[in-house]
């Protein structure tokens, strides 16, 4: 008798098991085909841009419908935007490389410098005793809670009362005296370094830049590491403050401000394929190096913007 | 996960530079030692850029909000009788050098510019869903991130032509095609403001996704267990224990996020331009948020006095409101930390 229980229980065990396995592979479909449709939306618009950068010129002006997969694949468009364009005799070099080559220098100047001092600044609030410190600290903390992004196109007025507008300046000055934001990242990250290493360097004879350089940098190496590519993405992408500051003086212009312009650079029917071809160059660097340093990338984004 | 592995190096650190233990320096802090003043000028120097160029500016546009003010010498200001509020805010009052009606603009602005920061909700909510879907750890999770944080790395800029490219209103354009239609989206005022709608609800997730993805991670499975054993379902789980979890990134990406839809500015003047219309900010001005109008304002080539205090009248009402909501964010976090 008891034994017929003891099989019987068992086998609505293993029903209800069974049961329960397949919801599980039911809702695991469910939840992967989603999560695929998602993915497929996101690169759809990618998708269009790519194909028809492919796209011969001749092709976009024959046809009244959109040109899902052409006829013959060309690279022309690519060229095209060496070749064709109209300023290039006037710059010395296709507006591409002109941009591409300002957009490197106005992001990584304040970028690298400002990182140093910003790294700096947050070594001394972690590490060097001075009166008055974590009061500072706290002030600057206050300070820079202040949420100012609304005045970023006012401080127009104030760049150019200094006489700045018309040049890179109000790009790349205030980004070298670091931000606050850094240093209360770096300062974070600091803490859990030890003092007695601090100490033993000391002692071994190192100076305060001299223990920064070598013993703090390399130990929170991760930590510039995300900073840095929060920074470089951000400032990469920035487009109102190129806009706004260098009153679209063709010799300073910047990636994005070329692409911004692609329409009147390249004018005419069936230049798409060259706007596309310029979107897919000017998003082709950060896409190379994100794929090859994703992880990087997702915890320099996700770490390097959470405040304090 | 970074604290982890500091340690680990400091660890490795001190095997290789065994510390002597000596009698430790005499206590540091009190005085101002050489050492010191190297502190406090290196601590210093991100504040004073930040007083510089943050300080002097909210300065400026503060004393402009009333004055006059000369932008091309620094220097001179004169109380200009509230001519700046005047412009933006008095519909009878028209922009002298235009006979433009700032007033209708202003307030056209403030409906799109509340309209788009409010899709920063959708994207959060977006953002929550697809993060709990990835929480369950399905075939591929890691590509999913992986390709899910691709929009976010691309520039406004380029996004802006990419959705212009799908939107183009010609038949040959993406959407007509797959629609077989033939409508003006980037130019008819019905359908513009939501071309750029479609355009950030594509770009701003991924963020969220990424941030959410450390906060899932780190909510206490002994929570879930236990509830388990009380009989809660997966919709109760979710609701009673992964949403209290996850609540402080909630609130941040929320700051975050109402913050930057306030401030749009990039993505609504890439998609609907100024154009030839005669409007600012696109037929109808259904592209125009605050931001832009501050910024055609200080731009236009016809600069005057009273144009500038108008620029800073708005900026400062943007800037009253993204700084108000911040702060009534903080308080009903700090409220329901107490509780």
């Amino acid at each position: 008798m008891e034994q017929v229980q003891t099989n019987q229980t068992e086998i609505v065990r293993a029903k209800n098991k069974h049961q329960k396995r397949r919801k599980n592979i039911v809702s695991k479909t469910t939840i992967l085909t989603v999560l695929i449709v998602y993915a497929l939306l996101l690169f759809f618009p990618l998708y269009i841009v790519l194909i028809t950068s492919f796209t011969s010129v001749e092709e976009i002006t024959s046809t009244t419908s959109f040109i899902w997969w052409p006829k013959n694949f060309t690279f022309s468009s690519y060229g095209n935007i060496f070749t064709g364009d109209i300023y290039a005799e006037s710059l010395g070099a296709p507006t591409l490389l002109i941009s591409f080559w300002n957009t490197m220098w106005m992001t990584l100047i304040p970028l690298i410098v400002g990182l140093v001092v910003s790294g700096l600044s947050a070594f001394a609030f972690a590490k060097i005793k001075f009166p008055g410190r974590e009061k500072l600290f706290r002030f600057a903390f206050i300070l820079s809670t202040v949420p100012l992004g609304a005045l970023s196109v006012i401080s127009y007025t104030f760049f150019s009362m200094l006489g700045w507008t018309g040049t890179p300046l109000p790009i790349i000055v205030p980004g070298l005296f670091g931000s606050m934001t850094t240093v209360f990242f770096l300062k974070m990250y600091y803490e859990g370094i030890p003092d007695s290493v601090i100490e033993a360097a000391r002692i071994d004879g190192l100076s305060t830049i001299g223990t920064f350089v070598r013993i703090v940098f390399p130990l929170a190496l991760p930590a510039f590491v995300a900073q840095f590519i929060f920074g470089f993405v951000g400032r990469y992408n920035n487009y109102l403050m190129p806009l706004l500051y260098l009153d679209g003086d063709m010799q300073y212009i910047t990636l994005q401000l070329f692409l911004a312009q692609i329409t009147d650079i390249f004018p005419g029917d069936g230049q798409e394929s060259v706007h596309c071809a310029a979107a897919v160059l000017g998003m082709l660097p950060l896409i190379v190096i994100y794929v090859f340093l994703q992880k990087l990338f997702i915890e320099g984004i996700a770490v390097g913007s959470v405040k304090g | 996960m970074m604290e982890k592995r500091a340690s680990v190096l400091v660890s490795a650190q001190e095997t290789a530079h065994p510390v002597e233990r000596r009698a430790r320096l005499p206590k540091q802090g009190r005085k101002w030692t050489p050492q010191a003043i190297v502190g406090l000028i290196l601590a210093l120097i991100p504040l004073i850029g930040f007083l510089i160029f943050s300080g002097f500016p909210l300065i400026i546009s503060f004393i402009a909000l009333f004055c006059d003010v000369d932008i091309y010498h620094l220097g001179g200001f004169t109380w200009n009788n509230f001519e700046g509020f005047k412009v933006v805010f008095s519909p009878e009052y028209s922009l002298p050098t235009y006979g433009l009606d700032m007033a209708s603009y202003f307030y056209k602005s403030l409906g799109i510019t509340f309209w788009l920061a409010s899709v920063q909700l959708v994207t959060l909510l977006i953002a929550l869903g697809v993060s709990v879907l990835l929480a369950t750890r399905p075939r591929g999770q890691k590509v999913f991130y992986v390709l899910y944080f691709v929009p976010y790395i691309c520039s406004s800029v380029a996004v802006a032509l990419m959705w212009r490219w799908f939107f183009n209103g010609e038949p040959s354009g993406v959407l007509n095609s797959l629609l077989h239609t033939n409508i003006r989206w980037l130019e008819e005022p019905k359908t513009m403001t939501w071309t750029i709608v479609v355009a950030i609800l594509w770009q701003a997730p991924g963020y969220g996704i990424i941030m959410y993805k450390a906060a899932l991670a780190n909510v206490d499975t002994a929570q879930y267990e236990a509830a388990s054993l009380d009989g809660a379902n997966g919709w109760h789980k979710f609701w009673y224990v992964t949403l209290p979890g996850i609540a402080p990134t909630t609130f941040f990406l929320l700051i975050a996020g109402v913050t930057a839809g306030f401030l749009t500015y990039d993505i609504a003047a890439l998609m609907i331009p100024d154009g030839w219309t005669g409007y600012i900010g696109g037929n109808e001005s259904r592209g125009l948020t605050l931001m832009r109008l501050s910024y055609w304002l200080i731009t236009n080539e016809q600069l005057t006095a009273s144009t500038v205090s108008a620029s800073s009248v708005v900026s400062w009402v943007l800037f009253l409101l993204t700084a108000t909501i911040s702060w009534i964010l903080f308080k009903r976090r700090e409220k329901s930390m107490e509780d």
